[in-house]
């Protein structure tokens, strides 16, 4: 249940657990209703609490498409219970198929882990700047190195090449070999590739993407760290105004 | 009658668990330490000598700051009110700043803390928020994190006393705000090679004389002791060479 407890809650991860939740409650009720007709139905509040415990497993976390997925390998909760019923004539019958319900309702889960990612995607599409850059109404540009230039952020212009700006890849060998190896005594002459962060703006409404925006010294470009990765935009005019930078 | 007597000892179980975590953990703090046993601590800390305390300033209603006076030693103390009571978290004669993460997830709340001897020749200080340039390519994706280098000036022999209390820039805030956004949910990487990606954004200090040359404090023998996790920071001197 991982994908649910880390970071700021997307509003697709929102619906996808209370999706989740409710065919597991769904599902609690067929079996209750399935009981009562043999006539061995638990009591409503244990049929819950017995799939609860059928949850808990020994399970080994594998990282994968930016998601932590569990892999039940133990059925824990499963052997707690039954050493619960061994003492009690009758109870296994009652409480076995929610037990092992509560073990399945963590294959669901990780369905659902995986449909939130594939869904995010389809819906905030991981190449578009509008994805990371949603609302800007109260953005501000931040200088972060000496050789930044006292500028402001162009909404106007931000608003017009949101639409146009294009991804390109990454090619930060070449950033950093210009800066490292070259002007070593020079040192204090130094020009960042990106002295800027566009701040307090929010990702696209209910992505729930954490950003970090660097912006390019010509203003024409976006470097953006998000927790899965890192994305690079360029533009076809600055979003930067004043300071005199071409 | 058997099942209502249980019932009843469970709802005075748990209302006496919700009591004593309310009191352990939520309840407020109680009056600070008085002088005389602050000196006291002080006192064992350098050796016997008399001590003076020079202020206490209170950070939050959990966090306070108490410079100190020994033997011509200027020295450091944090307390925080922790497990129902006044905890000392750090106590140093090195004078060397110190950033306090009063609220580590706030940074409007981290305070730049310092005590050093008045009759030394630095004449003021810059405070740095550093991260390191860097790049990476790992299974073919390129990765490049920017420099950042900002400092603000604390003018050390203007002011009143020796030792002193300034808030971040305002402008440091949303920075280290997204960086820690984004860092706290970065997912753990596979690679192996991970470990070398971690600099990390961080603060140091540069002290100078009146040439505005690097000098450090005159710090004879100077010592300090943290006692558990309290989000406290000494800050290292930047080399030059760092500079850019």
């Amino acid at each position: 249940m991982q994908f649910m407890l880390v970071g700021p809650a997307s509003i697709i991860e929102v619906i996808i657990s209370y999706i989740t939740l409710g065919l597991i409650i769904y599902l609690i009720y067929r079996y209750y209703q399935k009981q009562k007709n043999q006539d061995i139905h638990p009591k409503a509040w244990k049929a819950c609490l017995a799939t609860l415990v059928g949850v808990f497993t020994f399970s080994i976390n594998i990282p994968m498409f930016r998601t932590m997925i569990e892999i039940p390998i133990l059925p824990i909760g499963v052997w707690v219970l039954l050493w619960y019923a061994s003492s009690r004539k009758g109870a296994w019958a009652k409480y076995r198929p929610f037990a092992w319900l509560g073990f399945y309702a963590n294959f669901l889960f990780i369905v659902s882990a995986l449909m939130n990612v594939f869904v995010h995607d389809i819906i905030y599409p991981k190449g578009e700047l509008s994805t990371y850059i949603g609302d800007y109404e109260n953005g501000v540009i931040i200088q972060l190195h000496p050789s930044a230039k006292d500028v402001n952020l162009d909404k106007t212009s931000l608003d017009q090449q949101l639409g146009i700006v294009e991804e390109v890849p990454v090619n930060n060998m070449e950033w950093y070999h210009d800066m490292v190896t070259f002007d070593m005594e020079d040192s204090e002459e130094k020009e960042e590739q990106f002295p800027y962060l566009l701040s307090r703006t929010s990702s696209r409404w209910g992505s729930g993407i954490p950003t970090l925006i660097y912006v390019e010294k010509d203003g024409r470009g976006f470097l953006i760290d998000s927790p899965y990765d890192q994305r690079y935009f360029r533009t076809d005019e600055s979003i930067l105004k004043g300071g005199n930078i071409e | 009658m058997k099942r209502k007597k249980t019932l009843i000892l469970i709802f005075i179980t748990v209302l006496l668990g919700i009591g004593i975590i309310y009191y352990y953990f939520l309840s407020g703090p109680d009056e600070f330490l008085t002088e005389e046993s602050l000196k006291e601590v002080f006192r064992n800390f350098s050796g016997g000598f008399d001590v003076e305390i020079q202020h206490i300033e209170f950070l939050s209603d959990k966090h306070v700051f108490v410079p100190f006076k020994s033997n011509d030693q200027y020295g450091t103390s944090h307390w925080v009110w922790r497990n129902r009571s006044w905890d000392l978290g750090d106590i140093s004669t090195i004078q060397q700043p110190s950033i306090w993460k009063v609220d580590p997830k706030d940074p409007s709340t981290y305070k730049v803390l310092w005590n050093i001897d008045e009759d030394t020749t630095v004449t003021d200080f810059d405070v740095y928020l550093v991260n390191q340039r860097g790049y990476r390519v790992s299974n073919n994706v390129h990765q490049y994190t920017p420099k950042i280098q900002l400092h603000f000036n604390v003018d050390f022999e203007s002011e009143e006393n020796s030792y002193g209390m300034k808030n971040i820039p305002a402008e440091w805030v949303p920075i280290i705000e997204n960086y820690m956004d984004v860092e706290d949910v970065r997912q753990p990487d596979a690679s192996i090679f991970d470990f070398f990606h971690h600099s990390g954004l961080s603060f140091g200090w540069i002290p100078y004389d009146e040439n505005r040359e690097i000098k450090f404090p005159d710090s004879p023998n100077g010592h300090g002791s943290g006692y558990g996790e309290i989000h406290l920071y000494h800050m290292p001197i930047i080399p030059e060479h760092d500079l850019e």
